[in-house]
């Protein structure tokens, strides 16, 4: 190996390439106060009608919103007991049915959609995310799923105490959202569309067509209800398994095809079935239309025009900067001496430290 | 030999194959039984192969070991336990995330790693095999089967195969294959030359004598003779004693040992021994040079060699950057674990809260009967363990750990392996700036170490050898002294124009030594040049001729002492002082001449001057101190010509003496022109140098003179070691003469001039023998050689009277004293630690600007400890007053001798010396310095808080240094590869220091330290929305992000940036450092300083990074959790917790890369390519996993993720919001300071862009009248803005503004003014300039900005 090196010399001057001596070509800009008042500016001219345009779209949208789980005619026999421990614990809430009345102050038109919205519904929760089986919702697997969808993954007969398999399994299929609407406008029933509520893929790959077994499919108890007639033809099943990103969430329920005029009479026969009182949720029925960003929701519009706004008043700070600087760009006898004293301990001053 | 530490060997005749090895009677002997060596592995028994292994794996073990090493950083430990902790099959349901997300990056780190390392080590297996396939001849004794005559052969054979014992031969040119006992030469003088280049980097050759072996040499030249070989090496069962192997190249101590044949039981009676040395031996590595060919016995193979002794690993050192980001890790697993705590603590609360009876009670909630105790009941805990969402303390434990998984990512994975990348990629770039190349010696800069690099930029002090690193090494004899009368003098020398004109014409240069005026110079040329012409004149030989002639004048040239008129005067005149001195210059040496032979002409032709200095009058002086070399070279020229020195015979080739010996063999020189003589003196004895002796003496016999005179000590050293052993003058005069020469002596090394003293005395017969006799004693002692020979020199050396003294001058190399003057502007202390003597040291500090010419010098020796009643007293004392006359405007240079040094470097002293050293702003030499207390002030230094220390030397003397320093710099100069191999980076001239720290650290140091922070920021940003995400989740530690975004974050969307960003970025034009050299006092001090300071650039850059974290959350959860629109293509109304998530973490993986954009200084097309592609990748990946969710089962959670928001506009609008909002105020924050209080750097950029954009308009050639004026009107304003600002502070560093204000002289009195301008005043009123040297540089400088 030393041979090898000593054989090479001679011609160890390094090659003159650009790279090797860092002399690529580069493009340095320099943060003046100038720049970046034109940066700032650039990007106001473009957040403030951003945020406009959002803030009108959100506007836009008609909602009628009206929560239904503290309505007494809704609760009351929710439980066969007043006592609030069995609240907390039973599991015999056999639900109520009762009648909401809303009136719309806007004509909501075509197509209507039909949320129900819940808050402090836990659904992103670590237990519940992953309590659920990919593989048999898919049908691709129909075994045992013991570790994944526990404590929903069997069903022990009393009788016999034979274990059978859970399918859909998991708590989240197990809690299925069961309240159910029926609608009436100006006295006259208008059918709700169920379909097209789900993403498109999840309804062709992610959900098998097959019939769920062994589910909590006890209306009376909590979440129970009847997934079907298949799994991929349930598009609230499939609906409730894309899990809310927060505790407060909107799901889509369903689609109303024809307006609803202002000021008419829009009763609501909902069957109160699914447990919010355990945990102090609450549930509220909405009527709403959309806007080409969605739902109503005020935070994209207001946030742009928050740092649109923002960036103009930098801008213009900076703006006064650049013509009445603190100092001058490049001008090394305006340092500030606290910098330069660091930068000037030139050999020892008599404090090194 | 019963000694633990020899090890014995026999010759061995005989190959290793057993059928010859029974019939063979030269088997290996049984005296190599010691056991202490079982290591050796191959057939040779006992003793080592010679295969040599550099490389570091083979093919079968390379996973395991690699595997074991990576694993030994704690790091990558971390990972791995993270790694199984989130393994479903052991902790089923534990992990909130999935085990690719940590095994999947950890592989790619390892890969990478292992990747490096297998090209590495690949290297080494090809020249590993390349060297052990080599062969060599080797003698053997073959059976001759038809009459059983043994035949001896030389087979070749592989370097793999050689054996201890082997006899092997080695011809010219090649490169001897192991450590080899030299038994013969094919040389007349049975000499061996080697060049050992490899070894120790000296170029020049080193002479071996043959070992004393009876008969060896004349077995060994006629092979045929086989009965004589054998009894040679193995009929008197003879065999080797020596050293076990060590590294020490310089040192061989064994015997060769034979007995009798009768006895071969080994009684020790009949033992005879021969004392062998390190010039017996030679070395594997070396070169064989000017001999046709050698025998050698083997001594040492493979790893035992003195080469692969010395093959010493690179010297780890860490970095104080890398041991800032140590502890920042470490301070992030505790962040990691409190943050944890803390989570895993509110989920306990709401678990409480959850379950109000139950925490009462105590009782667990666990499995699926106590369903009905969760208020949320739809979170049923799955009570498999450890699943469980107990309210107790196991369920606490659990929940923390899930925690610890879920922020592993806090921790950056990939910050190590890409600070490597990036240092190996530094280290190229360093290595091949051509700037550090340096042409003479054709070498770039070399670095061993590749984990400093910042730690270049965080240099405060730099503590310089002299001889070699601030001088060239290239001795001239300058001046002499001799018999109280001094030589050399300027008024004294030969006019130039006479002298040299004699040598650049075709005079042969002999006819000076005798001659002493110009006129009877050219009458000599005419008469020789047309004799030579007419005569033999064939080509080669004129070229040769014109060579020599050509070297004479170098040497002429370079030894100015020859030049005396004086002293040629002297010289004419046989003045017998100057004959003796003459004579002790020419026989006191270890210098080897060597004829220059014709054939090296050609091939030298185009360096002349590579010895044209250490060669006259067709010889070459080969020695291993410069300083001899100049001696003898320079005794040459005054007629005193060495012709040859070996085997204990000098002989002189001397133009004024009349005794002639026949047996001379240089008689071709004689020109028949000039009477020429030789004269043989015998060298009976060497006491050699050593550094701690500091002197050498030989003893010779000249049988030319008369009787009582022929035992002659010559004695040559140090002025402090020969003067103490000299004896009192007896009479007056020579008194006065001692005194005379003492007065020399400090003249000369005033000027900066090596001194030696030469002192000799006459030795009796009765004496001489009975030192002989302790002499032999002790070279023949195989412990402790060096030093029983020192004490037996110490003996001898004494009542000697001084016969003169010599005076060498060593020049500075190029560009030192605009090197030292660019340093200490940047800030950096730059002290000089040198052996040489007080005076000369300060000389030299002088020439070189280190210390200032008109300051005042505080010198402290040893006698003021001694005298100093308070212990210290006086260092303080000092310090009060340097620190005083600093503040005055005045500065004290230091001055410190090694015997006082001894005392400052104590405990109690060394605070006070410190402060001393800290006050005398003027610049500080060492001097009289062993290595060992350079090494010493080296630890000094560093004990300072913020202190980093380069050392920087060139000798084996400063390794000490070097390997202390926190950062080791060697030349790659005359003296050895010792430095070299010791240093972490060498380069070929002082020059190139500058360079190297003020270019190269200083960058690194700022990239470097912009990897690691902005490593952490990016991984706080992300893992942080986890943190967030944990209060919308009841602290269910729910990852925020799926797990394909969380295996790739690191690796694939923010790292290609920042390698880009600390190879190529430039906050500032690299010339613009040497312009502005306090550039690197910024960098350096920011660098150097405390953790804490870092501890504070940590947390601004984590502020920055949790907005930007937070923000991105806010965007994506705020904007994307309501309900979307109904798209009729996907049919997506609201989108899921993880598809929020992956915008969220597109928003920060946008907004990272949009982070170190911000940083980006310098964007080449690499930084744009680099941002670009990580930030736009994102999106065709991110499309990717969500359709191949079915492929890979870890992809399910983000399901046609990409389908839903990439039609949603809500997406892309929450996506720029984000990063862009996080970007643009990191922009606007980072301007703001720049505003208000900028960095040097940023003002020099900000001068930088006012200048190119100058330029541009210039060439532009459209500079109309008004704009010109314009431009003159501002420029005259900013002018007198800066009279009036603090202009002159920034001093000439700072720029032309100063020039207006020195110009009007008010710049001391403005300057002394206000608080704030203490430290700057000190310092510039410190070097105290003139006003007109003031200007004068300041209109250097404005003139560099505005060409």
């Amino acid at each position: 190996r030393l041979a090898r090196v000593r054989s090479e010399m001679g011609k160890q001057e390094p090659k003159n390439s650009r790279f090797t001596q860092q002399q690529l070509p580069a493009w340095r800009p320099t943060l003046t106060p100038a720049a970046v008042s034109g940066m700032l500016f650039a990007v106001a001219v473009v957040f403030i009608p951003l945020g406009a345009v959002c803030l009108g779209a959100s506007n836009s949208v008609d909602e009628v919103r009206v929560r239904y789980d503290d309505d007494p005619a809704c609760f009351q026999g929710f439980f066969p007991t007043a006592a609030e421990a069995d609240r907390r614990r039973s599991d015999a809430g056999a639900g109520t049915t009762c009648v909401l009345t809303l009136t719309p102050r806007r004509t909501l038109k075509a197509p209507v959609y039909v949320y129900y919205e819940m808050t402090d519904v836990l659904q992103n929760h670590r237990r519940f995310v992953k309590s659920r089986s990919d593989d048999q919702l898919a049908g691709r697997q129909h075994g045992d799923f013991a570790t994944a969808c526990e404590p929903k993954a069997h069903v022990v007969n009393e009788t016999d105490g034979t274990k059978r398999a859970v399918n859909p399994c998991g708590l989240m299929a197990w809690s299925t959202f069961n309240d159910t609407y029926a609608f009436e406008v100006d006295g006259v029933n208008v059918p709700v569309n169920s379909t097209g509520l789900a993403w498109r893929s999840d309804v062709r790959e992610k959900f098998a067509d097959y019939t769920p077994a062994n589910v909590n499919d006890d209306a009376a108890t909590r979440g129970g209800r009847a997934i079907g007639p298949s799994v991929s033809r349930d598009e609230r099943f499939i609906v409730w398994m894309r899990t809310a990103a927060l505790p407060k969430f909107r799901k889509l329920w369903g689609r109303i095809e024809r307006d609803v005029p202002a000021g008419s009479t829009v009763r609501v026969k909902v069957r109160n079935a699914w447990n919010a009182y355990a945990f102090g949720g609450s549930k509220s029925l909405v009527l709403s239309t959309t806007s080409f960003l969605g739902g109503k929701n005020a935070f994209l519009g207001a946030a742009y025009l928050a740092v649109g706004l923002l960036c103009a008043a930098f801008s213009a700070v900076f703006l006064y900067f650049h013509f009445k600087p603190p100092r001058r760009v490049g001008d090394m006898s305006e340092l500030s001496w606290q910098k330069v004293s660091g930068v000037s301990a030139r050999v020892n001053s008599p404090s090194y430290d | 030999m019963k000694h633990p530490e020899t090890r014995v060997l026999s010759p061995r005749l005989t190959a290793d194959d057993p059928a010859t090895s029974k019939t063979n009677a030269f088997s290996f002997s049984s005296t190599h039984s010691f056991n202490w060596i079982k290591r050796g592995k191959r057939r040779s028994g006992c003793f080592r192969s010679n295969e040599i292994t550099t490389s570091h794996y083979t093919a079968r073990n390379f996973l395991f070991k690699n595997l074991f090493q990576q694993f030994q950083r704690a790091a990558n430990v971390y990972f791995l336990v993270i790694g199984c902790l989130q393994l479903d099959v052991f902790f089923p349901g534990l992990s909130p995330t999935h085990w690719s997300t940590t095994i999947g990056p950890l592989l790619f780190v390892l890969s990478i790693n292992a990747v490096k390392e297998a090209v590495d080590d690949y290297g080494r297996h090809k020249s590993d095999a390349e060297v052990n396939a080599r062969t060599v001849e080797v003698v053997r004794v073959k059976e001759e089967s038809p009459d059983g005559k043994k035949r001896v052969v030389l087979e070749s054979t592989a370097w793999r195969d050689l054996n201890v014992g082997d006899v092997a031969k080695v011809r010219a040119d090649a490169e001897i294959p192991a450590d080899l006992l030299l038994v013969a030469s094919a040389d007349v003088s049975s000499l061996a030359y080697v060049e050992t280049a490899n070894l120790d980097g000296e170029t020049n050759l080193k002479v071996k004598t043959t070992a004393p072996i009876e008969g060896a040499r004349e077995a060994l030249r006629e092979l045929d003779n086989a009965d004589a070989l054998v009894s040679v090496f193995t009929q008197k069962n003879a065999r080797l004693a020596c050293e076990s192997p060590n590294n020490q190249l310089y040192k061989f101590e064994g015997k060769w040992i034979t007995s009798d044949d009768s006895s071969s039981g080994g009684s020790s009676e009949t033992e005879t021994e021969t004392g062998l040395s390190a010039d017996n031996v030679l070395l594997r590595g070396s070169t064989l040079r000017n001999a046709k060919f050698v025998f050698g016995v083997v001594v040492f193979t493979g790893g035992d060699t003195k080469l692969m002794r010395n093959a010493t690993r690179a010297p780890r050192k860490t970095s104080r950057l890398e041991r800032h980001m140590n502890v920042l890790v470490m301070c992030v697993g505790l962040f990691q674990t409190l943050v944890g705590l803390a989570l895993a603590g509110a989920q306990r609360k709401w678990l409480w809260r959850q379950n109000p009876e139950v925490a009462a009670g105590g009782s667990k909630v666990r499995g699926g009967d106590s369903v009905a105790t969760m208020r949320h009941w739809y979170l049923a805990p799955s009570g498999v363990w450890p699943d469980v969402e107990a309210a107790d303390a196991d369920g606490f434990f659990t929940q923390f750990v899930r925690f610890v998984v879920l922020l592993n990512a806090l921790i950056p994975i990939s910050l190590y392996v890409t600070l490597e990348l990036v240092k190996v990629i530094q280290c190229f770039l360093i290595s091949n700036d051509k700037a550090l190349y340096d042409k003479e010696n054709d070498t770039k800069c070399g670095v061993r170490t590749t984990t400093l690099n910042e730690e270049l930029g965080a240099v405060s002090c730099v503590l310089s050898d002299k001889t070699g690193t601030l001088t060239r090494n290239v001795m001239a004899f300058a001046k002499c002294s001799i018999n109280g009368i001094a030589y050399g003098e300027d008024d004294q020398v030969v006019n130039d124009v006479s002298c040299l004109k004699g040598f650049s014409n075709e005079s042969d240069f002999d006819t000076l030594d005798a001659s002493s005026g110009a006129s009877h110079v050219r009458v000599r040329v005419d008469a020789f040049v047309s004799g030579d012409d007419e005569t033999n004149a064939t080509k080669t030989k004129t070229k040769t001729k014109t060579k020599t002639k050509n070297n004479d004048r170098v040497a002429a040239e370079t030894h100015v002492v020859a030049r005396s008129r004086a002293l040629r005067a002297a010289v004419e005149a046989r003045h017998p002082p100057v004959a003796a001195f003459l004579e002790h210059l020419a026989t006191c040496h270890t210098v080897v001449p060597e004829p220059l032979p014709p054939s090296e002409e050609e091939s030298e032709e185009t360096t002349p001057s590579s010895h044209g200095a250490a060669s006259f009058g067709g010889f070459k002086y080969q020695a291993s101190s410069p300083d001899e070399e100049a001696l003898v070279t320079g005794a040459a020229i005054l007629g005193r010509r060495v012709a040859r020195n070996a085997d204990g015979i000098v002989e002189i080739l001397s133009s004024s003496s009349s005794d002639f010996s026949p047996d001379c063999r240089e008689t071709s020189l004689l020109d028949g022109k000039e009477e020429k003589t030789c004269t043989t003196v015998r060298i009976l004895a060497v006491n050699e140098f050593t550094s701690a002796r500091k002197r050498m003496s030989v003893i010779v016999r000249d049988d030319s003179r008369a009787p009582g005179e022929r035992l002659i000590l010559r004695l040559k050293g140090a002025d402090a070691t020969v003067l103490e052993r000299c004896a009192e003058p007896a009479d007056h005069e020579s008194r006065m003469v001692l005194e005379k020469t003492k007065e020399h002596l400090d003249a000369f090394a005033r000027e900066g001039l090596r001194t030696l003293v030469l002192a000799e005395r006459n030795l009796s017969e009765s004496e001489f023998e009975d030192w002989i006799k302790t002499y032999e004693h002790a070279s023949a002692s195989i412990v402790n050689r060096e030093v029983a020979l020192a004490a037996c020199a110490e003996n001898i050396e004494r009542d000697c009277f001084v016969i003169g003294a010599t005076a060498v001058e060593d020049k500075l190399q190029e560009g030192v004293p605009e090197t030292i003057e660019t340093l200490r502007n940047a800030g950096l202390l730059v002290w000089m630690l040198t052996g040489d003597k007080l005076e000369t040291a300060v000389s030299i500090a002088h020439t070189c600007r280190l210390i200032d010419k008109d300051g005042d010098l505080v010198v402290v020796r040893e006698e003021d400890f001694v005298n100093d009643a308070a212990e210290g007293a006086f260092l303080k004392k000092k310090a009060a007053e340097a620190r005083e006359d600093a503040s005055l405007g005045s500065s004290f240079g230091l001055v410190i001798e090694g015997g006082a040094l001894a005392h400052a470097l104590l405990d109690k002293h060394i605070n006070d010396f410190l402060d001393l050293c800290d006050a005398c702003v003027g610049g500080v030499v060492c001097c009289r310095v062993s290595p060992i207390q350079k090494a010493a002030v080296c630890e000094a230094m560093k004990r300072r808080e913020g202190r980093v220390v380069l050392g920087i030397g060139d000798g084996a003397n400063d390794v000490g240094l070097i390997t202390a320093a926190h950062v080791g710099v060697g030349i790659s100069g005359r003296e050895g590869r010792a430095a070299v191999m010791a240093a972490d980076y060498s380069i070929g001239n002082f020059r190139g220091l500058s360079r190297l720290m003020l270019v190269h650290g200083r960058l690194s140091a700022k990239r470097n330290e912009e990897v690691v922070l902005y490593a952490f920021y990016k991984n706080f940003a992300y893992a942080m929305a986890n943190v967030w995400f944990a209060f919308g989740s009841a602290f269910s530690a729910q990852p925020a992000f799926p797990t394909a975004a969380i295996a790739t974050f690191n690796v694939l969307w923010t790292s290609f940036p920042t390698i880009a960003h600390a190879v190529f970025d430039q906050d500032v034009r690299v010339d613009s450092v040497f312009k502005v050299p306090a550039l690197y006092r910024e960098t350096s001090s920011k660098s150097a300083s405390s953790g804490f300071d870092f501890a504070k650039r940590v947390v601004g850059w984590s502020v920055s990074s949790a907005f930007a974290s937070a923000w991105c959350f806010a965007c994506a959860f705020l904007t994307l959790a309501s309900v979307g629109t109904v798209d009729e293509r996907t049919g997506v109304v609201t989108l899921n917790h993880m598809t929020v998530g992956l915008a969220t973490f597109t928003a920060v993986v946008l907004a990272c890369d949009a982070k170190i954009a911000t940083r980006t200084n310098h964007w080449t097309i690499a930084n744009v390519v680099a941002v670009a592609c990580s930030a736009a990748l994102w999106f065709p990946f991110l499309a990717a996993t969500s359709k191949a969710w079915f492929l890979v089962g870890a992809f399910s959670d983000v399901s046609d993720a990409s389908d839903a928001l990439f039609v949603d506009p809500r997406f892309w609008l929450a996506v720029v919001l984000g990063s862009g909002t996080a970007a643009l105020a990191d922009l606007a924050t980072q301007c703001f300071v720049r505003v208000g209080s900028p960095s040097l750097a940023e003002v020099v950029r900000e001068r930088e862009a006012i200048d190119t954009a100058d330029a541009k308009k210039r060439d532009g050639g459209v500079v109309t009248k008004k704009k010109r004026k314009n431009a003159l009107a501002s420029r005259l304003a900013t002018f007198s803005a800066r009279a009036a600002s603090l202009g002159y502070s920034l001093g000439k560093s700072f720029g032309a503004r100063s020039f207006a204000s020195t110009e009007r002289g008010a710049l001391p009195v403005t300057a002394r003014d206000g608080g704030a301008w203490k430290g700057a005043c000190a310092r510039r009123k410190s070097r105290n300039p003139s006003v007109l040297e003031v200007v004068k540089q300041h209109r250097n400088f404005s003139d560099d900005w505005n060409p």
